[in-house]
């Protein structure tokens, strides 16, 4: 193919690319089905990870426990109120020591650690300390644990 | 009144179960029951599971989603798994469900026995700011 | 309870992507949700150009979703989400192609294709019919072209030209080195431009 032939053709080609990726992209016909998404959210609702219960109360009539994971909810509403703070990954473990034997709430230990993004131009010393206070305090309100650790790792900026 | 074993066998166990779902459901800060994996299971291949379980134990033992009960001697065991509302501590919820469902049990002549309680979710509530109306779609919401 | 601290609910909506993956990494199904609805559509109209049926391409779609749900906590880099979805739907798509592979490779009429064409818009035609038309014309010509090419040069096409990815991601995804998609970018922009003169 003479080259003089080609480039006509590329051009008109990246002229035709442009005009799918537009037009697909806007195309309401071009969607799945919303079974699919119905289905996938099926699945991963039978299948959400709710990490391990950690007891919280035992006595002999029964016990209650909470999962790592609504702690790690709590947590991110508690982050959510400060500005300048996204609460990321979450990690909750009872603290060594205090696995079993009736007690009364209150007295467990758990360690935290979370990381976080914050706002660029945040005082981070300042943010994380009011950030770890918070966590203690929800966590003894809501569930009678006593956050013993609070280990917060910056690990990333975003833009406000 | 507790004392007639003959009353006692009339409750069955699904009965309970029954009551101490909706018992849980009407507590203040219950969102909803939670299903367990082992609920869904039971759900979506039909007897297997439960099959099992009944060949297994001489118990009676019902699961409805996120409540499991045992009946033996005329005493009443109960495992139950809830979501609660954010704008509640979860532990007092737990704490007020433990206690309601005692009270309910002791109601049927049955001897409130281990009411184990498990917080698995902690959310805020859907936008339905009358507490009565929160509680068909509770129930609605976990019935897949 | 003793201690009432405000809660603050944050919608999905006014996190950022990375805070959305990492919550849904710790079983957060909200923010999977919104990832889900994110993402569909993009995964959607890259199977349906990769394999040009519909219900396949669905296919392709849910069981990319449902795998990005059971791997999403070993995923290890947040800002590496979208690369790792494309790089699952499209090895996807690749495999549908290849259980096909045993039947001829079915090229669509123009004509079936002119239905997707059809109930679309064309932005830029300014309101010409007859411009209009020629660009529909030229879509459809392309749509087809498409699919005479080999899949994984396709894939990369599709992956560059439409979906914007990266080469150092497409390269990743189809497990080659960035020369070699650079190469087959080449092959497949000539062949599609020459495919597509015999409709000029």
């Amino acid at each position: 193919m003479a080259l003089d032939e080609t480039i006509p053709r590329l051009a008109k080609l990246a002229e035709a690319t442009r005009t799918l990726r537009d037009n697909d992209a806007e195309d309401a016909s071009l969607q799945p089905h919303h079974a699919v998404k119905d289905s996938v959210m099926k699945v991963a609702r039978a299948e959400v990870r709710r990490g391990s219960l950690l007891p919280v109360y035992q006595a002999d009539q029964g016990g209650i426990r909470i999962s790592e994971q609504a702690i790690t909810t709590l947590i991110w509403f508690g982050a959510d109120a400060l500005p300048g703070v996204r609460a990321r990954r979450c990690r909750v473990h009872p603290a060594p020591g205090t696995a079993d034997g009736p007690r009364p709430a209150g007295t467990a230990d758990i360690s935290v650690s979370l990381r976080i993004a914050v706002a660029s131009g945040t005082n981070i010393p300042r943010t994380a300390e009011l950030l770890r206070q918070r966590i203690i305090s929800m966590i003894t309100a809501h569930v009678g644990l006593n956050a013993k650790a609070v280990n917060i790792t910056v690990e990333d900026f975003y833009d406000v | 009144m507790s004392d007639h074993p003959l009353e006692a066998r009339l409750i069955s166990h699904r009965l309970i179960a029954d009551l101490a779902a909706r018992t849980a459901l009407d507590t203040r800060g219950v969102l909803r029951l939670e299903p367990t994996l082992k609920g869904l299971l039971t759900h979506l291949r039909t007897g297997t599971i439960q099959n099992l379980r009944r060949t297994d134990t001489r118990t009676t033992s019902a699961r409805h989603d996120g409540v499991f009960v045992t009946v033996h001697n005329g005493i009443a065991d109960v495992q139950l798994d809830i979501a609660t509302d954010i704008a509640f501590a979860a532990l007092e919820v737990a704490h007020a469900v433990r206690e309601q469902i005692a009270r309910t049990i002791s109601h049927t002549g049955l001897i409130p026995g281990r009411i184990d309680i498990s917080v698995l979710a902690i959310e805020h509530a859907p936008t339905a700011p009358d507490p009565l109306s929160a509680t068909p779609s509770a129930w609605n919401r976990h019935d897949l | 309870m003793n201690e009432r601290e405000p809660v603050v609910l944050k919608r999905p909506d006014d996190l950022d992507e990375a805070t959305l993956v990492a919550r849904a990494q710790d079983g957060n199904l909200d923010a999977f949700e919104y990832l889900v609805k994110a993402y569909q559509g993009r995964l959607f109209r890259l199977a349906f150009r990769m394999l040009q049926d519909r219900g396949d391409a669905e296919d392709v779609v849910q069981d990319t979703l449902v795998a990005c749900w059971r791997k999403l906590p070993l995923l290890i880099d947040v800002h590496a989400f979208s690369g790792w979805l494309y790089q699952m739907a499209t090895n996807r798509c690749l495999d549908s192609l290849r259980r096909r592979s045993s039947h001829a490779e079915v090229v669509q009429e123009p004509a079936t294709l002119q239905t997707t064409a059809d109930s679309s818009t064309e932005p830029g035609a300014g309101g010409d019919p007859a411009r209009e038309a020629e660009v529909s014309f030229e879509m459809d010509g392309l749509a087809t072209a498409l699919l005479t090419l080999p899949p994984e040069q396709r894939a990369c096409w599709l992956l560059r030209e439409i979906h914007e990815r990266s080469y150092a991601e497409i390269a990743t995804t189809l497990k080659v080195s960035e020369q070699t998609v650079r190469g087959r970018l080449a092959r497949a922009r000539a062949q599609l431009a020459e495919k597509m003169s015999p409709w000029h």
